[in-house]
């Protein structure tokens, strides 16, 4: 269980992870703020010279007062403008960033599939990005060695494991970090607008690989502007708006809200 | 807290790919391979010591055999300059990797300062060859000193590894010390002493200031850890002495609050400052 608690609080919760009933994530009152960068001190220069007293118009806040919780076999779809907060949101759900007020509580492992490929190193080759790739991940090397040749078959890229992957095709190297993402079964997985890899047949395979991790999995959040796609998925939504919560609750509901919503006039505002 | 040391041991599966990913990388990018390893500081030490002794003239009899002498100074100092100068972009540089997989990030620093050491080991061989080309009229003839340096690469790392954690943060909230660093690192080497002795040191003190005055800021001079290391190993390898008890001491006690507040450091700002990549 993570259980990421504000900074200034660092509150512990773990009597919770004893309750069979509760709630995979849980998220009370969480906030989490930017310092804006143009009013931060960048350099020891300024930091010397221009003391200055650091105040609220330092700051924004990417996410306040979120309040959601998700429970076992459901599947949450989170939709809103860009700038909205959802990349934030699923940062912290994978426990990336802590929040600055409230508390997070995640209870089980996260796979998030966010950046696909963010590991490798291009001098090396295929398959030692996928044994690297595999240790960020967190995948024991007795068990990569027995999916080794699954996910070298999954990618597709037989021909080419042994060469360096800066030889590879932006495809190529999507390809292959999606097979090692998804090799390992999620308890909870963050999907945030990574559906769309490789070319017309990798992506079907794609998808039906992230439909199968979806029916094993606890519970999945998805990130995406598709309202049709988070229909077919999502057994509920979180709408966000300019960092907070605009509306949750079943998905049906909320999709039909939020395409109600008049996009272009929100915007002027 | 991710970064925190039960989840930095549960992950040592990851800082060993990363240190072993970093020495394929650089055999991957070159057409001589691993030879690399052996000669970069061989080149180096060429550079420096026709620099000094063909251009200036100096060092030559007093430190001979000038090129040892100099080299083992070279490869400890270039392994905590290498690693406290990536150390300051690290985490910038890796901002999509660090956004994108929930791991212990401090494993980062860490395995630079661990690719850094294995290169300086790669150096020391040549050290200890160099050594044997060219004997120390100065040396005891004994061998027990060298069983110094173990403990004195331990120190070492447990120095490196400190100043990395703690300055692969500072190096995200303050941008400019990235670029003040090459200049306090090139000071920290002839101050360290790269290029003479610390019987010089003490000599000039002691010849230019009132009698417990140059003691005295010998004494602070030798608070530079990398003074007893570098001493160390020169006494170790070249002279075949024992370094005073008392440096041990020093080393022990620097070492110890580097590593444990390099490590403090970075777990304060460990997820805090990734808002700021």
């Amino acid at each position: 269980m993570t259980d990421v608690s504000s900074n200034s609080s660092e509150e512990c919760r773990s009597d919770s992870a004893l309750d069979p009933g509760a709630p995979i994530i849980e998220f009370q009152d969480v906030g989490l703020w930017f310092r804006l960068q143009a009013r931060r001190p960048r350099s020891l220069r300024e930091l010397l010279l221009r003391r200055r007293r650091s105040d609220a118009s330092d700051t924004r806040w990417a996410l306040r007062d979120v309040n959601f919780v998700c429970r076992e076999g459901e599947s949450w779809g989170i939709i809103g403008p860009n700038g909205a907060g959802k990349s934030t949101l699923c940062l912290m759900l994978a426990s990336i960033l802590t929040p600055d007020e409230g508390v997070a509580t995640v209870r089980g492992k996260v796979s998030a599939l966010v950046t696909l490929g963010a590991a490798f190193n291009k001098a090396l080759t295929g398959r030692d990005n996928i044994q690297l790739y595999a240790a960020y991940l967190g995948i024991p090397a007795k068990v990569l060695a027995s999916k080794m040749d699954e996910i070298i078959d999954f990618s597709e890229l037989q021909e080419f494991i042994d060469e360096p992957i800066r030889n590879y095709s932006t495809g190529m190297r999507a390809r292959l970090g999606f097979a090692v993402a998804t090799s390992l079964d999620p308890e909870i997985l963050i999907l945030d607008e990574v559906l769309s890899v490789g070319d017309r047949g990798f992506r079907v395979k794609s998808q039906k690989r992230i439909k199968s991790m979806m029916k094993r999995s606890k519970c999945i959040l998805t990130v995406s502007h598709s309202t049709s796609f988070l229909r077919a998925i999502s057994t509920h939504c979180l709408w966000l708006d300019r960092g907070s919560v605009h509306m949750a609750g079943p998905a049906a509901e909320v999709l039909d809200a939020y395409e109600g919503t008049d996009v272009l006039g929100a915007r002027a505002d | 807290m991710l970064s925190n040391l039960q989840n930095v041991m549960a992950r040592r599966d990851l800082l060993k790919a990363l240190v072993v990913s970093e020495l394929q990388s650089s055999v991957a990018q070159s057409k001589l391979g691993w030879i690399w390893w052996f000669l970069d500081p061989i080149l180096m030490m060429l550079v420096y010591w026709g620099v000094v002794v063909g251009l200036f003239n100096r060092g030559a009899e007093r430190y001979a055999p000038y090129p040892v002498f100099l080299f083992t100074a070279l490869i400890t100092w270039k392994h905590f300059s290498t690693a406290v100068g990536r150390s300051l972009s690290l985490l910038r540089s890796r901002e999509r990797l660090i956004k994108g997989i929930p791991f212990p990030t401090v494993v980062l620093p860490l395995s630079v300062v661990f690719s850094g050491f294995a290169y300086f080991l790669f150096g020391f061989t040549v050290l200890v060859i160099a050594t044997l080309l060219w004997p120390c009229e100065r040396h005891s003839g004994a061998l027990l000193p060298m069983l110094q340096i173990p403990f004195l690469m331990i120190f070492q790392l447990a120095v490196t590894a400190g100043a990395a954690m703690a300055l692969s943060c500072f190096g995200v909230l303050f941008e400019d010390l990235r670029l003040f660093s090459t200049h306090v690192l090139r000071v920290g080497f002839y101050l360290s002493p790269g290029l003479f002795g610390i019987d010089l040191v003490s000599e000039r003190l002691r010849a230019s200031l009132a009698p417990p005055w140059g003691d005295a800021v010998f004494a602070i001079y030798m608070a530079n850890p990398f003074a007893v290391l570098i001493t160390g190993y020169r006494d170790s390898i070249l002279y075949g002495q024992f370094i005073p008890m008392h440096w041990w001491g020093i080393l022990f006690v620097e070492s110890v609050i580097l590593l444990w507040g390099g490590y403090r450091i970075y777990q304060y700002y460990d997820r805090r400052v990734i808002k700021f990549l």
